[in-house]
């Protein structure tokens, strides 16, 4: 009954479908996914960028042979080793 | 609008393309932790030769089919290309991967022109940037296959006045 009132005022029921009109707002996911969209997007131009043309090559991340490398495939290795251990 | 035959053969098409540039993702990390891991020379040499060929005959066409499968799927639906924030989000993730996915061909071609060369060191052969990569691209593919599943709501600007555009075409 109440709304029933509400809606007979016309600035009421104005506002209500001025309101139903009005464009939704953008989702928090979309403002979410945008800023790592525009990071990652951002990112990836940095790299080619301070990289020089041709962008990719092979070690860019982690040198041949690095010590990073080595440190990542030993740990791949201990980890695949583990998990050979854990299912034979 | 398309008909609905249609529709489902290329929304099949799509997903047939998309599943399977997710999977040939997964078989490239495995190659990346063999590669890496592999106490047998031959092996490790074997895969970094194996990549550029398989990515070339298998990861670039998918990821090109997967795109325009998706982009002709959305233009014959009601969802659009631009009205519906996830379908936005699905095409910047799959132009951004296809992207990376050729600008790193190169990188393919250099490790096997290391792995093929018998004086270089087994050290100087392993890589650890083709797992990165991969894990990379598993997990925006993952989020990409998120998205189409759960369609989160969300129009554009542009789908929500086409939106009330058609509603009032309606109403008269």
């Amino acid at each position: 009954m109440a709304d029933a009132n509400l809606h007979d005022d016309p600035e009421v029921a104005g506002r209500v479908e001025a309101d139903r009109e009005a464009m939704p707002r953008t989702p928090r996911w979309v403002k979410v996914f945008g800023i790592i969209a525009i990071v990652v997007v951002l990112l990836f131009i940095i790299l080619m960028l301070t990289r020089g043309p041709g962008g990719h090559g092979p070690g860019r991340h982690f040198g041949s042979g690095s010590s990073n490398s080595e440190q990542l495939r030993a740990g791949i290795a201990h980890a695949y080793g583990s998990a050979v251990g854990v299912c034979g | 609008m398309m008909r609905s035959g249609l529709r489902k053969f290329l929304l099949t098409a799509h997903v047939v393309c998309s599943v399977g540039w997710l999977g040939a993702v997964v078989a490239f990390l495995g190659l990346a932790v063999v590669g890496l891991t592999s106490p047998d020379s031959r092996l490790v040499r074997g895969t970094y030769l194996v990549m550029e060929p398989t990515a070339r005959l298998v990861l670039v066409p998918l990821a090109f089919a997967s795109l325009l499968t998706g982009i002709v799927q959305s233009l014959g639906t009601a969802w659009g290309l631009f009205r519906h924030y996830w379908v936005v989000f699905k095409l910047v993730i799959a132009v951004f991967a296809t992207i990376v996915l050729l600008t790193y061909m190169g990188t393919f071609r250099a490790m096997a022109g290391v792995a093929a060369d018998p004086a270089a060191d087994l050290d100087v052969v392993r890589n650890a940037s083709p797992l990165l990569h991969a894990a990379l691209a598993l997990l925006v593919l993952l989020v990409a296959t998120v998205l189409a599943v759960y369609k989160p709501a969300g129009p554009t600007p542009y789908g929500w006045r086409s939106q009330q555009e058609r509603r009032e075409a309606v109403q008269q």
